[in-house]
């Protein structure tokens, strides 16, 4: 069951290494400290410190091909933020080779930001004491966008994102919702060929949550621009993307189209349907796929 | 650079006048703030007609030129923490200038320039300065006023390549080490308020070279008026300045290269920048 979901993949050499994104063989091993908690374990610990390697990524390979919507799933800790992180050059792997956009994130860093567009849910590029047109006029002049370009493309997210409202609001005052729609729009000013999402819909209401999967599919589908999204809700992944990468452990348990994912947790006994995500967290369908595949 | 410049000093402009009364009182709390932080060592040396040497006028000299210091370094570097740059790696923030198209050099020169709401200590510094040459009673030649400009480019190199220097160490123990340049710059500022020229050689000695504070002020105002101390060459200082900026340049490439290898799992979010 497993090699066939495994053919659902695109195989990393026919893709398009100047468009999309192609991870070779990445690992990326952080080390945490670890202490036992009694009086002989903080004098060993001060003696000869404790430390143990973790694996955020294990020799990890996949291909995103140009123009795609790609869900990139996964437990807490299983290296979802790392590869983001990796990705977007601000980590650089222990082994193995990154291609964005036909950049290294490392070495093309300045050339490869002008193409990219990066959103963390839980961070903000906005300038927090400074109405929103202040933060989107200093995009258009650290990123160097040309006048045209900026005036149609601040159209287009004003009115794709309905912030018309909230241009002349200090960022301080946004809601969360808010604050998220207008951050995505900022990413867009400069128009970034391939965006990474992190958590986008992170603590967004039912509305909220369906303007920014609106969006995201629009500007997919009408601007041809590749995405890739991290999230733990398997719904909204469902509905914005074509094809899902999941990672559990550090290494990529499924890399296919969600009905072959479906079709493959049905098999091991573990129902993936909408409905029933509640009771099957998203954890135990992984937890289910990694043993099998192991 | 110079719309980067441009753009920065737009944006302290904007943040300062968002509101007339924050504005006012922002300018007022930070001229009494300057002010009182070198009267209690002038009203010393007026009292005891001079100290260690130096005659009042030149006190209040040495004092002016402590007060532009700060205030260039407030002006260039004080805006997201750009100075203070230990807060910006030990809280994870370096991440948000990786995604921008721009080098981190050149992103670390134009960010922290705050021209309006930073430069209170420039211009109070630079009133008490003419106050001082006035009552020097002294003729200085037209080639000094470049002499002055290099000292406080040199000083100022000194200050920002010790802060640069010491933030190394939040590369690898990011909560420990978040508030040492703000240690080492508030530590430089405090003592080189005093003038040296009466204490013990073996005191002087250490503070203008391992713990430099003596060049931020009080040896660049005695080499200004031509009696710099130990016989020194009056640019004793830029040769400190080339050293602290060797090593930091050195040691911060090996701290980011240790950053980006293994990441800082701690972040606060840039909210709170000002």
């Amino acid at each position: 069951m497993l090699k066939r979901a495994s053919t659902d993949t695109i195989p990393w050499d026919t893709a398009d290494k100047n468009g999309g994104i192609h991870v070779q063989g990445v690992t990326k091993t952080f080390t945490q400290w670890q202490r036992e908690n009694a009086g002989k374990g903080i004098l060993k610990n001060l003696l000869k410190p404790e430390k143990k390697t973790v694996h955020a990524l294990d020799d990890v390979s996949f291909t995103v091909n140009p123009g795609e919507f790609v869900a990139y799933a996964g437990p807490n800790g299983a290296g979802k933020s790392t590869t983001m992180k990796l990705l977007a050059g601000m980590l650089r792997p222990t082994q193995g080779h990154i291609s964005v956009l036909g950049m290294s994130p490392d070495k093309d860093r300045i050339r490869l930001m002008h193409k990219l567009g990066v959103l963390f849910g839980n961070r903000t590029e906005l300038w927090w004491d400074h109405p929103i047109l202040q933060s989107f006029e200093w995009k258009r002049v650290v990123w160097d966008i040309p006048d045209a370009v900026y005036k149609r493309n601040m159209e287009m997210v004003t009115d794709l994102l309905d912030i018309g409202g909230l241009l002349k609001t200090f960022a301080r005052e946004l809601s969360l919702g808010q604050r998220m729609r207008v951050d995505l729009a900022m990413m867009l000013l400069h128009s970034p060929t391939l965006i990474l999402l992190d958590e986008p819909t992170l603590g967004l209401d039912v509305v909220a949550k369906r303007q920014m999967i609106d969006f995201l599919k629009k500007i997919n589908r009408e601007n041809a621009v590749t995405i890739i999204v991290t999230s733990h809700d398997m719904d909204d992944l469902e509905e914005m993307a074509e094809r899902i990468l999941m990672v559990s452990n550090g290494k990529i348990a499924y890399n296919g189209s969600f009905d072959g994912l479906r079709l493959l947790s049905a098999s091991y006994g573990v129902e993936i349907k909408t409905v029933v995500i509640k009771k099957a967290p998203i954890e135990q369908v992984i937890a289910g796929l990694y043993k099998a595949w192991k | 650079m110079l719309s980067l410049y441009a753009l920065y000093a737009k944006m302290d402009l904007a943040w300062l006048l968002r509101d007339r009364t924050f504005a006012v009182l922002a300018i007022l709390a930070d001229v009494i703030s300057n002010l009182s932080s070198v009267t209690g060592i002038f009203l010393l040396a007026w009292r005891f007609d001079g100290l260690g040497g130096m005659n009042r006028f030149e006190v209040l000299f040495m004092l002016a030129y402590t007060t532009v210091v700060t205030g260039i370094f407030q002006t260039f570097c004080s805006g997201g923490n750009t100075g203070h740059i230990s807060r910006r790696i030990g809280r994870g923030q370096l991440e948000h200038m990786f995604i921008q198209p721009v080098s981190l050099p050149m992103q670390l020169a134009t960010e922290g320039f705050i021209p309006f709401s930073g430069s209170s200590n420039l211009i109070s510094g630079a009133v008490m300065m003419g106050i001082a040459l006035h009552n020097l009673d002294i003729t200085l030649p037209w080639w000094w006023i470049l002499s002055l400009a290099g000292n406080l480019l040199i000083t100022m190199a000194i200050i920002l390549g010790s802060s640069y220097f010491a933030a190394c160490f939040t590369f690898y123990a990011p909560v420990q080490a978040e508030e040492i340049s703000s240690f080492v710059i508030d530590t430089f500022g405090h003592i080189s308020t005093f003038p040296l020229s009466g204490m013990p050689r073996y005191l002087q000695l250490p503070l203008i070279t391992f713990i430099p504070t003596g060049l931020l002020a009080w040896f660049p105002t005695l080499a200004l008026f031509g009696k710099a101390p130990f016989g020194l060459s009056a640019w004793y200082p830029l040769l400190i300045a080339i050293v602290i900026w060797l090593f930091a340049v050195y040691f911060f490439r090996k701290g980011l290269n240790h950053y980006v290898k293994k990441g800082i799992n701690r972040y606060h979010p840039m909210g709170h920048r000002r």
